[in-house]
């Protein structure tokens, strides 16, 4: 056992980190207020490779594997949760979709300039009534000549309004079901992709999330991605890693509501003396670095298992699942520690809070999570669960 | 066309604290970083190159571990490394180590340009360029921003005096570079990864360097570390011009530090 | 035991209630977007009584038993708790004076109160000064026959639009209470905060600069002001617990709404398990809390002390809100973030409950002194 960190991973870091201080925090507040994306930030971060982090440095990214990645998404997450939300959109579930089971042909066109930061990923799946069962979308693709013509609604789909590149999720078969009758596809804007209601949301407003619109949209039999009839396994298989991941950005969130909660503790006096003397205080901020210190072990001992080549679907929902917990709390402890300062939009607190709360939602519910781990779990004891 | 940039790891000088006794000082919380001027110097060196072409070699000299500012500069685009490192540079002054570095160069060789820090953030000596330019007899040219090379000479606008000065020089030379001149690049995420994982540093010592005993013997001694005296709070002087210029010259007769008599 | 309202108290829960579904509720989103309670609100408010609600009949109050103003308060938080905590403000700072004030402060000051042309706010807060009132700086010196007020007040909920307020600063013979009319020269209002939630609250330091008030302006007695200010407090976690209530009550209808509309995998989600074990828990905390509320405010209509009742509400109250808003968050999935549904905005707002009035914290403090107070040890905070 080494729980080491690799020279390069460490010295990637820091590259991070410093980038996270200089570029991304001194935007986060104004892309909060603005309800926009700051363009600006995902162009520097593209230029230093950052939307490419996990691939292959053949497919243009940096080649730091899912390691790295969590590295990214954890440092992000300590800085502003809408700029990983952005940049895990685009690498953790939309590009990732191609690396996972595109064909080489697939990948030199579409994850190249997504890797590179070209070109932005999005990831299609949740329609108005498939959200957690994802399994029952309507979105339909019918073969026509050398190509599928999609019609459909895709809801809640981050990145909608700013992708080139959506990966779709759409069905081929009626009678087939999700088990066969379910495929992906590679979409481009440009194919005809309309973007609908742009939401406005309590919390990352520094991201986007929008509808997507497909009438008649036409796209080439070869953009089918992985077997037809079977997108719904790469699709699945996209959001393990993503949860990892998110995972890692809840990291970042919890670790950052640490720290500012011991500074706060630190200087703030009531009763004559820095409330850090008081127990109250003391035991929350103890909690919060124990389940952060959990957090971080199960999310790179679940990189290590990516890497390793083991399945880590459970782990993956684990992650997600106490990651989004550990961040919400530790949020909201730091909120607490802070007093009316915390309530207060001109700390940073306040927005951490509204942010934290979707990771408990998107990527598959907690609730979906535990369904998850728990089917794994049964399935070792021979019982098959159903949600 | 050939720049040299000397590079320089240094205990963080914002992590540094005084030890309690006083006497020295208290880096467990401190970390090694790349001297931040020399960040600059770096940056300077590779716009000149984006410009004009060439290479960009950078050289330390330090323990192995300050491999790391040399691999970050490879990261950051320097297409050579030089760490020169000997059990024998642990006591190196200025004086050795400005004679070890200017041997460094003489090695490299064919080497048009020295870039260097302003000053370095530990010590803000800033006398390695002068000591490097007077031992390699090149030209000096301190504090400089905007380095431009053209043909045989390196101009670039001093920052030295309260005003720029815009200063030019037939090659060689040595530059410091002024230490607000830029703002150094984020190397590319797969840089970072290339360089720490292929780790080409080459490593001289003393010998490889030809170092004389002569060279390597330092020049000064450290006897250790003191603090500044604490200041005493000074005189405020009320009234008139006049009369505060003659309480003025009355207090600095009475220190002996004016002649005549008031 | 009687745990049946009087034929009274469920009348007036019942017009209460009518009044807020109908009046407040609907204008709740804007109040949150455009960040202000809108006066017509407020002068409505004014006309059914409302603002004068636990005010005696003399200064044209309402006369509201506890119980009944408790059933006020629910039925405000229920329909909007930003408006609810205008009011809640409002009302604590008429309390202070209905409890403390002189025969001619009274009758200077609550008839307005209660009309609703004058708007109450209690500033107590300071930047260094929270949680500890004791600690305060701000300073009232003696100046002939009147007091010169100087430091800053942070905090206060309606500075800026009350006509009234109560502030708290330091005397030569300690903290002291003072009646400091809105117009007095030298009281100025800092911006506003700009908050997680209840924006539709108007929150504002208050700046003190040899603000001049007259001696016949103190609240109670000099010297003597922390004790009005916690005697105040009692009230103060009554109300604000009855908030809580009316808002824990809204989130976790809106949850069941949701969940008995909503889908997936071919079943109501209110068929889960999962779904089912949140909605049964916020029930737990909503009937928990009420009793808490009901048997304080009982206390207090039977003239007995309820501080420590309240305080347990209040704690109680403001966890319970908190967690029936999270978890009915989540049985909206995706939807529940978005600013569309209220659910969003009831989470936000709810997060003040821990803070305000006294954080979570200190009650815990004042919950455990009185429970060890039957052991003879002694609790500081
Ligand atoms: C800001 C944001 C960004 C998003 N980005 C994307 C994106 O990029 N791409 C994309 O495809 N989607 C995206 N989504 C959609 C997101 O993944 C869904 O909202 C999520 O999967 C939940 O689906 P739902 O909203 O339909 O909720 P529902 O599925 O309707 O769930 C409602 C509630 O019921 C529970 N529930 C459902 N089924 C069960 C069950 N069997 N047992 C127990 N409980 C159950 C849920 O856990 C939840 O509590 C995003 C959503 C948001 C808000
Ligand atoms: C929306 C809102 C409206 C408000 N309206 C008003 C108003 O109208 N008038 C007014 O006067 N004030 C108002 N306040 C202020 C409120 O009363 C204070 O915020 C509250 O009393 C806490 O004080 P503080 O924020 O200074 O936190 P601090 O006192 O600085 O406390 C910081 C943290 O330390 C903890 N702590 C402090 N002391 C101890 C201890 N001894 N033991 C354990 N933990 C401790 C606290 O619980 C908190 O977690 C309002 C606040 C909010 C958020």
């Amino acid at each position: 056992m080494d729980f080491t960190f690799p020279r390069e991973m460490e010295k990637f870091r820091k590259l991070v980190r410093e980038f996270g201080e200089e570029v991304v925090r001194p935007a986060a507040k104004a892309a909060d207020e603005k309800h926009e994306v700051d363009m600006d930030v995902i162009r520097q971060a593209a230029a230093i490779g950052l939307l490419g982090v996990p691939f292959p440095q053949k497919y243009g990214g940096v080649g730091a594997g899912e390691t790295g990645y969590c590295i990214l998404m954890e440092e992000l997450g300590k800085v502003c949760t809408s700029t990983a939300t952005t940049i895990g959109a685009h690498i953790g579930i939309g590009a990732m979709s191609i690396y996972l089971d595109g064909t080489e042909a697939q990948k030199q066109k579409y994850l190249v300039p997504l890797a590179r930061g070209e070109k932005l990923g999005a990831f299609a799946l949740t329609e108005p009534n498939a959200g957690s069962d994802a399994a029952s979308i309507k979105t339909k693709a019918v073969r026509d000549g050398d190509a599928y013509l999609l019609n459909g609604s895709k809801i809640y789909i981050t990145n909608g309004p700013l992708a080139d590149v959506i990966s779709v999720l759409a069905v081929t078969d009626p009678t087939l079901g999700a088990h066969g009758g379910v495929t992906a596809f590679i979409g481009e804007k440009q194919f005809g992709i309309q973007v609908g209601t742009v939401e406005k949301k309590m919390g990352i407003r520094g991201s986007a999330t929008s509808e997507l619109i497909f009438e008649d949209v036409r796209i080439p039999a070869e953009n089918v991605l992985g077997p037809v009839g079977l997108g719904f396994i790469t699709f699945m298989k996209t959001l393990d890693t993503g949860r990892l991941t998110l995972g890692a950005a809840t990291l970042g969130g919890a670790e950052e509501a640490l720290r500012i909660a011991i500074d706060y503790a630190r200087v703030r006096e009531a009763f004559g003396k820095p409330i850090a003397h008081k127990q109250s205080i003391q035991f929350m901020i103890a909690d919060m670095a124990a389940e952060v210190e959990a957090l971080r072990s199960l999310v790179y001992r679940t990189a290590w298992m990516v890497e390793q080549g083991m399945p880590y679907t459970k782990e993956a929902g684990m992650c997600k699942l106490l990651g989004s917990q550990t961040a919400s709390r530790n949020i909201h402890r730091a909120l607490q520690i802070l007093g009316a300062l915390g309530y207060s939009r001109d700390f940073p607190v306040e927005r951490m809070f509204r942010d934290a709360r979707i990771a408990e939602i998107f990527e598959g519910t907690n609730e979906i999570q535990r369904i998850v781990i728990a089917s794994q779990l049964f399935k070792e004891v021979g019982i098959r669960i159903r949600p | 066309m050939r720049i040299v940039v000397c590079v320089k790891q240094l205990y963080d000088p914002k992590m540094a604290r005084v030890s309690q006794s006083r006497q020295s000082l208290d880096l467990r919380a401190a970390e090694l970083i790349m001297n931040p001027m020399d960040l600059q110097a770096l940056e300077e060196a590779l716009h000149v190159r984006e410009a004009v072409g060439g290479e960009v070699t950078v050289l330390s000299l330090g323990k192995p571990e300050a491999d790391d500012v040399l691999l970050w500069s490879l990261a950051m685009g320097a297409d050579a490394a030089y760490l020169a490192s000997d059990e024998r540079f642990s006591e190196a002054d200025a004086g050795v180590t400005a004679h070890a570095l200017a041997a460094a160069i003489r090695r490299i060789g064919d080497v048009d340009a020295l870039f260097l820090g302003e000053y370095a953030a530990d010590s803000a000596g800033g006398q390695m360029g002068a000591r490097l330019a007077a031992m390699l007899r090149w030209s000096f040219l301190p504090a400089l921003a905007q380095v431009f090379l053209t043909d045989g000479h390196l101009s670039g606008l001093s920052y030295l005096e309260t005003t720029a000065r815009r200063l030019l020089t037939p090659l060689p030379a040595v530059v410091t570079v002024y230490h607000r001149a830029n703002k150094p690049r984020f190397p590319h995420g797969a840089a970072v990864i290339n360089a720490y994982r292929e780790g080409k540093v080459i490593v001289w010592d003393a010998d490889d360097l030809d170092m004389t005993l002569e060279e390597l013997a330092p020049q000064t001694l450290f006897r250790g570390y003191s603090l500044l005296p604490e200041r005493e709070l000074g005189t405020r002087l009320d009234g008139s011009a006049a009369e505060m210029a003659t309480d003025l010259a009355a207090m600095l007769q009475g220190r002996r530090l004016l002649g005549g008599e008031a | 035991m009687d745990f049946t309202l009087n034929e009274e108290q469920q009348m007036f829960g019942q017009m209460f209630g009518d009044f807020m579904a109908k009046e407040v509720a609907p204008r709740a989103e804007a109040i949150d977007a455009e960040g202000e309670t809108p006066s017509e609100l407020l002068e409505q408010a004014a006309m059914q009584g409302f603002l004068g609600a636990i005010l005696p009949e003399d200064y044209m109050g309402a006369a509201l038993d506890m119980t009944s103003y408790t059933l006020l308060a629910e039925a405000w938080g229920r329909a909007d708790l930003s408006s609810a905590t205008v009011f809640h403000a409002h009302m604590m700072t008429a309390m202070a004076i209905l409890a403390h004030g002189t025969e001619d402060q009274k009758a200077t000051y609550l008839e307005a109160m209660a009309m609703g042309e004058k708007l109450g706010a209690f500033a107590l807060t300071e930047p260094a000064a929270g949680s500890d009132p004791a600690g305060m700086l701000t300073e009232a010196k003696p100046d002939g026959s009147d007091y010169l007020l100087n430091g800053v007040k942070s905090w206060v909920t309606n500075a800026g639009r009350a006509g009234t307020y109560v502030v708290f600063a330091r005397a030569p013979e300690g903290v002291t209470g003072f009646i400091v009319d809105a117009d007095t020269p030298g009281l100025k209002v800092g911006g506003r905060e700009k908050t997680l939630g209840l924006r539709g609250a108007e929150i504002r330091a208050l700046y003190l600069d040899h603000a001049r008030v007259p001696a016949a302006n103190v609240l109670g007695k000099v010297g003597h002001g922390l004790r009005v200010a916690l005697s105040t407090m009692d009230f103060a976690h009554l109300s604000l617990a009855a908030l809580t209530l009316g808002g824990a009550e809204q989130a976790l209808d809106l949850g069941v709404q949701f969940a008995s509309e909503r889908k997936q995998f071919g079943v109501l989600i209110a068929k889960k398990q999962a779904i089912q074990n949140y909605l049964a828990d916020a029930k737990l905390k909503i009937e928990a809390l009420r009793h808490l509320i009901e048997h304080a405010s009982w206390l207090a209509v039977q003239g007995k002390p309820y501080s420590f009742e309240a305080t347990m509400a209040k704690l109680y109250g403001g966890q319970a809100i908190y967690e029936t808003a999270n978890t009915m968050i989540q049985v909206h999935g995706g939807y529940g973030y978005i600013v569309d549904y209220p659910i969003s905005r009831l989470y936000r707002d709810a997060r003040a409950m821990s803070i305000i009035g006294g954080s979570a914290e200190i009650q815990r403090v004042l919950v455990a002194r009185h429970v060890l107070a039957e052991a003879g040890i002694e609790v500081k905070p």
